[in-house]
């Protein structure tokens, strides 16, 4: 193998500088002690609206933008650009109920989803339930993001054979872990202006520069068509074909559905100042939209400028997720292609640090403080948060080992199937209480059962593994205990969205019967109006962090 | 709830994918497919910036 040594220097050199931001974050804005979750891990709950930009934006466009969209749209065309559709539509959703939990978070102190749970239904399963998922969804994602480091990693010639091989990905993780530790959600918060910075730097130069390069837009898009014309595969194509558009529009609205139940996307969202500045938020939060779309639509220039992917020397076969940092190796000069490779590899990074507080203020909050330590203190809390973080990030590591889809996207979906099936217990509860607490237990069971059953059974036709291939399912494999109603058909649909209304369904089945039982609905420590508190209300409970 | 906020809904027509399923007509060389979608973002800026002046916070 050999080394671009240009590249790997600027790429160092870059990441050094995160680096140091990353631990003197711990001081920056500083308002009282780290050792309280407010402080650690919500930043003291003070963001203003350019912060939470970058904070979200962060969050948002990651290695699955940069990375893994492109890998899609290199190999199976118009379906990977759903990812637009998606980011158009998350706004509109979210945006009402996104303020009213804002509002009833400020009002009872809750750092979680979970919290809120608990406060509206009172019921401790229901609160676990939605923490367990909530931690479990976050790993393939995380997952993602270090598929995205580690194919930047791979293009630079660190592309080694067997465990050794992902040691460069371990030792960039292992800072991540130290400085996240050290600094909490300050750190990725700081992080995310350069490597803002540096996205908008490189992929503005790309837009510009590759289409010229490569005879215009235009004809980026027939060598696009002119490849997936010559394959056999029926399902690729520059616009859809008959069999794949229920999945394009189930991927864009199941992802739309699930991004703000992460709970690192609510992190973002608790740590915000006000009700306005999400609204500025959503409202201004598109304009990475543009960029992902343009970003997208890499993986075609790709195809025009006869990119190929690296054989990734791990598993022996062609890695997509090299596409996009292949073609700027092929098409710019060592040390922009150096600057491009950084910005992938700190796009990754935020992201993951983001999503590895959000899980470990999960496991503190509502699973360590709810049953294992009742007592513990602020201090206790915090220092159990800081190593549930490190936990959260090697379960990722482990996942990419154990989970290998056709295309790296699928880690996301794959996490995206597991979180939607929070949709009825969390989004719902913002508006109703009608659904009764053990009908939503019991969608969650068949939600999440079904939903993993069906992505059990999907296989790899790449690696020509028999599991956990991918998160599109023919409905002719739509299986009921055996029946099959759509037997025959080739239509695809996003696994997620199954499940998500067998969840409803049952939730809803259940309720109806205990409805009618009047069997008790657990507690609500909410009042109406404390969805539309904002900043300066005395009622919303001071941060704590600003008292010691 | 302000009826302004009906006009969230109105992305969603995003999702009727035969709408926008063709190459032709192409501007600027994007195929009709790519260029709508994009199209669909101000729509959906312009229909949330609506409802922030209008009625984001009446109860």
């Amino acid at each position: 193998m050999t080394v671009r040594w240009t590249e790997l220097i600027i790429f160092t050199a870059l990441f050094v500088l995160v680096t140091v931001l990353g631990f003197y974050a711990a001081r920056w804005k500083g308002g009282g002690s780290l050792d309280h979750l407010d402080e650690w891990g919500l930043g003291g709950r003070k963001f203003g609206s350019w912060v939470t930009w970058f904070l979200i934006g962060g969050d948002l466009y990651t290695a699955y933008t940069f990375v893994a969209v492109p890998a899609l749209m290199f190999g199976a065309g118009a379906m990977g650009f759903f990812a637009l559709p998606y980011t158009v539509l998350v706004y509109p959703l979210v945006f009402l109920p996104l303020l009213r939990l804002w509002s009833v978070s400020r009002v009872h102190g809750y750092v979680t989803p979970a919290d809120f749970v608990l406060g509206r239904y009172g019921s401790a399963t229901l609160a676990l339930l939605v923490a367990v998922t909530g931690i479990v969804a976050t790993m393939p994602y995380i997952a993602l993001q270090l598929a995205g480091l580690e194919a930047v990693l791979r293009t630079m010639g660190l592309n080694g054979a067997g465990l050794a091989g992902h040691a460069p990905l371990f030792v960039a993780f292992v800072i991540l872990a130290v400085y996240t530790y050290q600094s909490g959600l300050r750190a990725p918060a700081l992080i995310a202006f350069v490597k803002d910075a540096l996205i908008y730097l490189v992929i503005i130069a790309a837009v510009i520069i590759l289409p010229a390069k490569l005879g215009g837009w235009g004809s980026i898009f027939d060598a696009a068509d002119a490849k997936f014309t010559a394959t056999k595969t029926p399902s690729d194509g520059i616009v859809l074909g008959g069999n794949n558009q229920l999945q394009y529009l189930t991927l864009a609205l199941g992802s739309a559905l699930a991004l703000f139940l992460y709970p690192h996307a609510l992190t973002g969202a608790l740590a915000s100042r006000s009700r306005n500045v999400i609204k500025r938020n959503m409202v201004a939060l598109p304009a990475y939209s543009f960029v992902l779309g343009l970003i997208a639509l890499l993986g075609y220039a790709a195809i025009a400028a006869g990119t190929k992917p690296i054989v990734n020397a791990a598993t022996g076969r062609p890695d997509s997720n090299t596409v996009v940092p292949m073609l700027f190796e092929g098409q710019f000069s060592s040390w922009f292609a150096g600057i491009a490779f950084a910005a992938i590899g700190i796009g990754a990074l935020v992201p993951a640090a983001i999503m590895s507080i959000a899980a470990a203020n999960l496991w503190t909050r509502n699973i360590y403080k709810a049953y294992l330590r009742r007592d513990a203190t602020a201090e206790q809390e915090t220092q159990q948060a800081k190593i549930a973080s490190l936990v959260v990030k090697f379960g990722a590591v482990a996942l990419i080992v154990l989970i290998d889809p056709q295309y790296s996207i699928d880690l996301q979906l794959i996490g995206g199937v597991i979180i939607l099936q929070t949709l009825p217990i969390v989004a719902v509860a913002l508006y109703t209480r009608w659904f009764h607490v053990w009908g939503l237990i019991a969608g969650w069971v068949v939600g999440m059962g079904w939903g993993l059953t069906l992505l059990y059974g999907i296989p790899n036709p790449a690696s020509g593994k028999q599991h956990f291939g991918g998160s599109a399912l023919a409905l002719d494999k739509l299986s009921l205990l055996g029946w099959q109603p759509f037997a025959g058909s080739q239509v695809q649909i996003y696994v997620g969205f199954v499940a998500l209304v067998a969840n409803l369904l049952a939730a809803a089945l259940v309720t109806i019967v205990l409805r009618q039982m009047r069997v008790f609905n657990g507690t609500d420590e909410t009042q109406p109006d404390d969805y539309y508190e904002d900043e300066g209300s005395s009622r919303l409970r001071p941060v704590a962090g600003m008292l010691s | 709830m302000s009826r302004w906020n009906l006009l969230l809904l109105v992305p969603l027509v995003v999702l009727v994918t035969p709408l926008y399923n063709s190459d032709e007509p192409r501007l600027f060389g994007f195929p009709f497919f790519y260029w709508l979608q994009f199209l669909f973002i101000p729509v959906g800026v312009l229909c949330v910036a609506v409802v922030y002046w209008k009625a984001g916070d009446r109860r």
